[in-house]
């Protein structure tokens, strides 16, 4: 059956006979209502759907800033953190409440600690996956940093104090290690990783169901109580008095990075 | 699906007198129905020759699936970066990928790039005044560039390194500890590292968007006070573009 029906426009004052009626309006009405051939190629594992034009949500999901675009055999899922004022990223010491030993510690949550939800992003991603695999990276920029202390000490001499000062960097062999987890399941991990500004590549990939999933970003570090560093590497004179003071504390910063998959289903 | 159907059914009985007005009322009738038929309410163009001949390999920019995967690689040259404003890795021929055919994005669809290079070494500048540091400021960055409807754009974040493990502390007597275990810094103990970094950029808006180029640019951090310029050596790179729908 041709794609559309082209009426042949019977003339005011024409004639027609029956069976020419018939035969003209038979076929198209029988094949409307249902009579259907191989013209119609009703393929019943291909169809329009698996094909057409992909959608993407169309608005940030205010608490995790996920952006996702649905296609018809994948979906992208991308969340990103982009500050260029270093004043404006996270920082993290000692003393961070989040902070409890060699646990993971969730990005999205020291990113919420930092900013309002509007402002997160790079560290979790929530969406809707079907029965497939999800294959994606994690970019990742850090600074972690050891810090510094001076420990001073003063020798009183017959000629007046002495005093010595020792600086000494503390926290320089504490490691970090970056993880992706889905559904709280670690899928990628990075191995430890000694201070400096670094950025992760960090792929991974998984099998998922058909459930909303969540995937983010956690770390674990080690950081130094900066109290203990008082007298670390230093053999008091006798007589002295002992002065430590922390010039620059041990910190993690997140400079920023993204978080994106590729989620295949069919 | 939807169902196109028609209510008319085979009227003329022998011996009727069939109008004009009558004939042409039916037949416009599945001239209406007719033309509602479109890829909502038939399965006869679930594949079409369009879509079997993008299948191929070629670069059509009209592929199903992919637009167009490109990759770059280089081999065997090395440069040397020093700018403080993002400039191009144009050793070996440039990081940059030109599309054979203008990757054409659709709303939603997405340009996804991945790009690693070998960074050699990095080489500090020098401290000219007293209080200067040069290790102060120390960090080198990529990002991601393209030409969305031909106007050069930053796509990504910036994806920063530091040349030591200690920056951001401007007191030569931490850097003179610190700077005895940076592995790109000191001759002795520099390792060549693989640096990588993705990015994936979504067509947000409703419009269509035309990339021809992407590319992958460096800047350096400014030196502290009167140190003179750090700089970063780069040899091998790859980096890999593809449209994805």
């Amino acid at each position: 059956m041709p794609r559309s029906y082209t009426a042949r426009t019977i003339l005011d004052g024409g004639q027609a006979k029956d069976e020419d009626f018939n035969a003209e309006v038979q076929t198209p009405i029988g094949e409307f209502n249902g009579q259907l051939d191989q013209n119609q190629l009703p393929l019943q594992s291909v169809n329009f759907n698996h094909i057409a034009q992909p959608t993407v949500s169309t608005a940030y999901l205010n608490q995790n800033g996920t952006y996702s675009t649905y296609m018809q055999t994948q979906s992208y899922h991308q969340t990103e953190y982009s500050k260029t004022e270093l004043l404006d990223v996270p920082y993290m010491y000692w003393d961070n409440t989040l902070y409890a030993g060699q646990g993971w510690i969730s990005l999205q949550q020291w990113q919420l600690q930092t900013h309002s939800a509007i402002q997160t992003g790079g560290a979790q991603l929530n969406f809707d996956a079907q029965e497939g695999m999800i294959a994606g990276n994690a970019v990742i920029d850090f600074n972690w940093f050891p810090g510094g202390s001076r420990n001073q000490s003063v020798v009183p001499t017959q000629g007046g104090d002495i005093g010595i000062s020792l600086r000494n960097i503390y926290g320089y062999k504490e490691t970090i290690e970056w993880g992706v987890f889905l559904d709280d399941v670690c899928i990628s991990k990075s191995g430890v990783t000694y201070p400096r500004r670094l950025t992760l590549n960090l792929p991974f990939n998984a099998p998922t169901s058909t459930k909303p999933v969540q995937l983010d970003i956690r770390f674990r570090a080690t950081f130094v109580d900066p109290v203990t560093m008082g007298t670390q590497g230093v053999t008091p004179p006798s007589s002295s008095t002992i002065f430590a003071t922390v010039d620059y504390l041990q910190y993690l910063r997140y400079n920023g990075g993204v978080l994106w998959t590729r989620q295949q289903f069919r | 699906m939807s169902i196109v159907t028609t209510g008319k059914k085979n009227a003329a009985n022998p011996g009727d007198i069939i109008s004009p007005a009558k004939a042409n009322a039916i037949y416009n009738e599945i001239a209406a129905s007719s033309a509602i038929i479109d890829n909502s309410n038939t399965r006869s163009d679930s594949i079409s020759r369009r879509h079997l001949f993008d299948l191929s390999e070629q670069m059509t920019g009209l592929h199903p699936t992919f637009h167009q995967i490109q990759t770059k690689f280089q081999d065997s040259n090395s440069g040397v970066y020093s700018s403080t404003s993002y400039v191009d890795v144009a050793h070996g021929g440039g990081m940059i990928i030109n599309f054979v055919v203008p990757v054409v994005l659709r709303p939603g669809e997405a340009l996804r790039m991945q790009a690693s290079l070998n960074m050699i070494k990095c080489t500090l500048g020098a401290e000219v005044n007293p209080g200067d540091v040069k290790l102060a400021n120390q960090y080198y960055f990529f990002k991601f560039y393209g030409d969305p409807n031909g106007v050069s754009t930053a796509l990504s974040p910036d994806y920063g390194y530091s040349m030591s493990s200690l920056p951001d502390v401007a007191d030569n007597l931490y850097q003179n500890i610190i700077s005895s275990f940076s592995d790109k810094v000191q001759q002795k103990c520099i390792v060549q590292q693989r640096e990588a970094f993705s990015y994936v950029y979504i067509n947000k808006t409703g419009a269509n968007v035309t990339f021809t180029n992407v590319r992958v640019k460096v800047r350096i951090q400014p030196p502290q006070g009167t140190c003179t310029q750090n700089t970063i050596d780069i040899k091998e790179y790859r980096l890999v573009a593809l449209g994805v729908r």
